[in-house]
């Protein structure tokens, strides 16, 4: 049998309140319980396929950004990755010490963004985000996760927002940008709470907290194109989740009741939500299923299939085009999870003359190593994410492209960071972007 | 809550206001809103060069306010409006602004069998909230899952005690979460506190809290119950034994307990949202039976028919014999009552109303984006532009329509023969 890759003094660690003081708590005990317990009673055959049916062949490796980057040192592979943490958990039956808890947390929370690229390179379809998922549950079932993220999750079950954001202030922000956007539109409104509405417009709390901006865009964009939408005035306007990343389920499926609850109260036919690729993955694949539904409970259109939908059918033109060469990242979560690949491209096409694509690109797309909750974990691991993702910069910068488009929040967060440490000469848009700037706007003073 | 016995009850129909009458009045206006007598219809208007107002039937009220939303009629008609000027907020009640001002006001609330009238507010960056133009003495960090009781004589919200730094996750899972009734918290703090509950004399407060990090319970006045669950829904109080009701989480599924006892043993992949009859014999719930397998549970025994979307709006008949809702099947929705469909589905169906003796229901629907009334399965022959909830006469022998049709807003009282055809 190999000698299982553990987590020697070539460990990579790095300080973290959250995950040493966590661990500081621990007990062998309650180690063992919590493993045990979670892999006895929270994983299926699915977990045990995965644990017993990979031959090491390490086919996988090449899928991963982090291997890639770091050299191909075989300790960033996907495989190792599972040998570090969950393997050995099993292994050893849950006898494991506190400092490979803390570490195999770390790991799971950092050094994995649950991409699931490298599951098109396995022969036996092993994926490692979802045993990585696994690791991040009994770390956090043990109160060993990162700080800034487990911040995020404790705002998300205080406020049902993840920034902590008041429901004065929400509601405060959409009307300062109503305000704003009547300089432009004159006769502008951004609805709150109007029942029977066609569409639920929802959006990441970062944006009424951070980029006030996407807010004013995507109502010029509704404006212009005459949809009837509003925005609920309650919580359950955010939807996003880094409970799922925390692996906290419980916390998880409060935040997506409350989400379609709050269409279902407001009587719209759908929701329409803004451009990110983890609160996507939550709402169509992993908080609906543990809520009992199958797929959503109600109609959920992404950034990128709405604007798709509006340009395609008329309802906004393309007024300019944007002469530098542009080209177009493919988000994990909204391509890979979900096949939205050709309806951005044809968004981003329509508006940009010169067009370049990455490659790999659509499903085998790299990853901006931000996802999973890797940039939530904040400002110790930034250089873990940088470092971890040169290739992406290499595949970037091979493109020659002025501009890349990414209709995605944390990608956004991800790629600004490898765009400034790389010295890439690049300007990053979302699709919402480049629709505000070069639509027709027949309703503009 | 108005005395509706003594609404116009007549049958006819008439037209209450030309929506369009006073257009040359006003810049824009918002969504009108019908009062539940049907007597008025009222909408937020724009005025030229000016600030807001709100405009009911061709009536203007007399102030103009910088800013104004969430126009809504408390239950016994009068209309309620958040308003702002010079910067600070408060609630105006039929064009009259209570005198407390607030650095915002929102989600007003009602109770359903007084005349009080609620709202959330921030004060100086504290939170909290006032009722009858009396804002709570003590106010808090943060608060939210705001709650009138039935008779308006409590208020209630889930309240931040103590003050937390940026990502103090330690401060955190100790519990600085409390449930405020009038604005005194109760003495032990949570982790998490969520869907308060007022028993039916506001004597007794329950809500969901969270213990640690994946510990859940039910606390009622503050005190928790001794077992501790993998996650909880929403609590309510029992009428007849005066228990605590709350769906909690045990081994992966879902079952109903009574004072953290098992009320049901029959377990559930979900369940939520249980609800009393009137006089508290039955006991309903939306359950799903397995994944994508949504319907309801009456004491405990689900329904035979099914729906994979979503099942909603549980109502039970005044006299408790009766049980409707709403179930969604790919992107169509039904009425259900009493377990059995109504021919459907429509794109839209809203929450059903039962006439006083039971014996009758009706449903506001969308079809292709034309409203209509659909009573006992039966669809009325005309559609509307707008319709609202429709009301049943005392008597149970008519409906009260109030609709918007080419541009004007009208009052009709239909009888049931009528409508039934
Ligand atoms: S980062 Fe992506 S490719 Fe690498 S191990 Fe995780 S899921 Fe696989
Ligand atoms: S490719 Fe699959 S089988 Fe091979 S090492 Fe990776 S996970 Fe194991």
């Amino acid at each position: 049998m190999t000698k299982p890759l553990t987590q020697t003094d070539k460990w990579r660690k790095v300080e973290d309140a959250g995950l040493d003081r966590g661990a500081a708590r621990l007990t062998p005990e309650r180690i063992e319980k919590v493993i045990n317990e979670v892999i006895d009673k929270e994983t299926s055959i699915r977990f045990q396929a995965y644990m017993r049916d990979c031959v090491r062949c390490g086919l996988c490796a090449e899928g991963c950004h982090y291997f890639l980057s770091r050299d191909r040192d075989p300790s960033y592979s996907p495989v190792a990755k599972m040998h570090q943490t969950a393997w050995e958990m099993v292994r050893r039956k849950g006898k494991v010490s506190a400092e490979f808890v803390r570490n195999a947390v770390q790991l799971a929370h950092t050094e994995c963004n649950l991409c699931r690229r490298c599951l098109h390179y396995c022969p036996f379809g092993i994926d490692t985000a979802y045993v990585m998922g696994i690791v991040r549950r009994i770390g956090n079932r043990l109160g060993v996760t990162p700080q800034y993220i487990q911040d995020t999750a404790n705002s998300h079950s205080a406020t049902m927002n993840q920034m902590w954001v008041k429901e004065d202030e929400w509601i405060d922000s959409l009307k300062w940008q109503e305000d704003e956007a009547r300089d432009e539109f004159p006769d502008l409104r951004i609805p709150l709470e109007k029942e029977g509405a066609e569409i639920m417009y929802s959006v990441i709390a970062p944006e009424p907290k951070f980029r006030t901006q996407l807010i004013y865009q995507a109502a010029a964009i509704f404006h212009e194109a005459g949809m009837d939408y509003t925005f609920p005035a309650t919580p359950g306007w955010d939807n996003s989740d880094m409970a799922m990343f925390v692996g906290n389920n419980e916390i998880m499926g409060r935040l997506k009741r409350l989400h379609f609850e709050t269409a279902q109260r407001l009587r719209v036919k759908r929701i329409v939500m803004g451009e990110c690729g983890h609160a996507f993955r939550s709402v169509y694949d992993v908080g609906n299923r543990w809520l009992g539904w199958r797929d959503s409970p109600i109609e959920i259109v992404h950034g990128v299939q709405f604007y798709h939908e509006l340009l395609t059918s008329g309802r906004i033109q393309v007024e300019t085009q944007i002469e530098d060469l542009v080209t177009f990242h493919d988000p994990c979560n909204i391509i890979r999870g979900r096949g939205l690949m050709e309806q951005g491209r044809e968004v981003a096409k329509a508006f940009c003359k010169n067009y370049i694509e990455m490659t790999p690109n659509r499903e085998h797309n790299l990853c901006c190593a931000a996802g999973g909750g890797v940039i939530n974990c904040g400002p110790p691991f930034k250089e873990t994410r940088v470092k971890g993702n040169r290739a992406k910069a290499e595949q970037l910068k091979a493109t020659g492209a002025k501009i890349v488009i990414a209709p995605c929040h944390n990608c956004h967060g991800g790629l600004e960071d490898i765009i400034h440490a790389y010295h890439l000469d690049m300007k990053l848009m979302f699709l919402g972007d480049i629709i505000y700037k070069h639509m027709k706007k027949t309703k503009a003073v | 809550m108005s005395n509706f016995s003594a609404w116009d009850w007549k049958p006819g129909s008439r037209v209450v206001a030309d929506l369009s009458a006073r257009a040359a009045d006003y810049e824009w206006r918002e969504e009108p809103i019908a009062s539940p007598d049907g007597e008025s219809v009222a909408c937020i208007v724009k005025q030229p060069d000016a600030g807001f107002t709100v405009l009911v039937n061709d009536e203007f009220w007399e102030q103009e306010f910088e800013k104004a939303w969430y126009l809504r009629h408390a239950p016994d008609g009068r209309l309620t409006c958040l308003v702002m000027s010079e910067d600070e907020w408060t609630v105006a009640v039929d064009g009259q602004p209570w005198e407390s001002r607030f650095g915002f006001a929102w989600s007003t609330v009602f109770a359903p069998k007084s005349s009080a009238i609620g709202v959330a507010v921030q004060l100086d960056g504290k939170y909290g909230m006032a009722v009858d133009d009396q804002p709570w003495e003590q106010m808090y960090e943060n608060a939210n899952n705001w709650l009138l009781s039935d008779d308006g004589s409590h208020s209630a919200a889930a309240v931040q005690v103590k003050s937390l730094g940026q990502a103090d996750i330690d401060t955190f899972a100790k519990g600085v979460f409390s449930a405020a009734i009038d604005g005194e918290a109760w003495e032990q703090n949570f982790v998490s506190v969520w869907s308060l509950a007022f028993n039916s004399d506001s004597s007794r407060l329950a809500a969901e809290v969270r213990l640690s990090q994946y510990e859940y319970t039910i606390a009622v006045d503050g005190k928790p119950w001794e077992q501790i669950f993998q996650s909880v829904w929403a609590p309510c109080f029992n009428p007849t034994s005066g228990g605590v009701v709350a769906p909690a989480r045990m081994g992966g599924k879902w079952f109903l307990c009574e004072d953290g006892r098992k009320l049901w043993d029959k377990p559930f992949t979900q369940l939520w949202s249980q609800k009393f009859s009137p006089g508290g014999e039955r006991l309903a719930a939306i359950v799903a039976t397995g994944l994508g397998h949504w319907t309801v549970a009456v004491d405990g025994q689900p329904w035979e028919q099914s729906f994979n979307g979503v099942v909603m709006d549980l109502t039970f008949s005044p006299n408790g014999r009766s049980l409707a809702c709403m179930g969604k099947d790919d992107n169509a929705w039904w009425v259900m009552v009493d377990g059995q469909r109504w021919c459907g589905g429509y794109d839209r169906a809203f929450p059903p109303q039962f006439s006083p003796d039971g014996k009758h229901c009706a449903v506001r629907l969308d079809r292709g984006g034309r409203y209509s009334l659909c009573v006992d399965g039966k669809v009325y022959s005309e559609d509307f532009d707008m319709l609202w909830d429709p009301t049943f006469g005392p008597e149970s022998d008519r409906i009260l329509i109030r609709a918007i049709k080419d541009g004007k807003y009208l009052r009709r009282v239909a009888s049931l023969g009528d409508i039934l055809g």
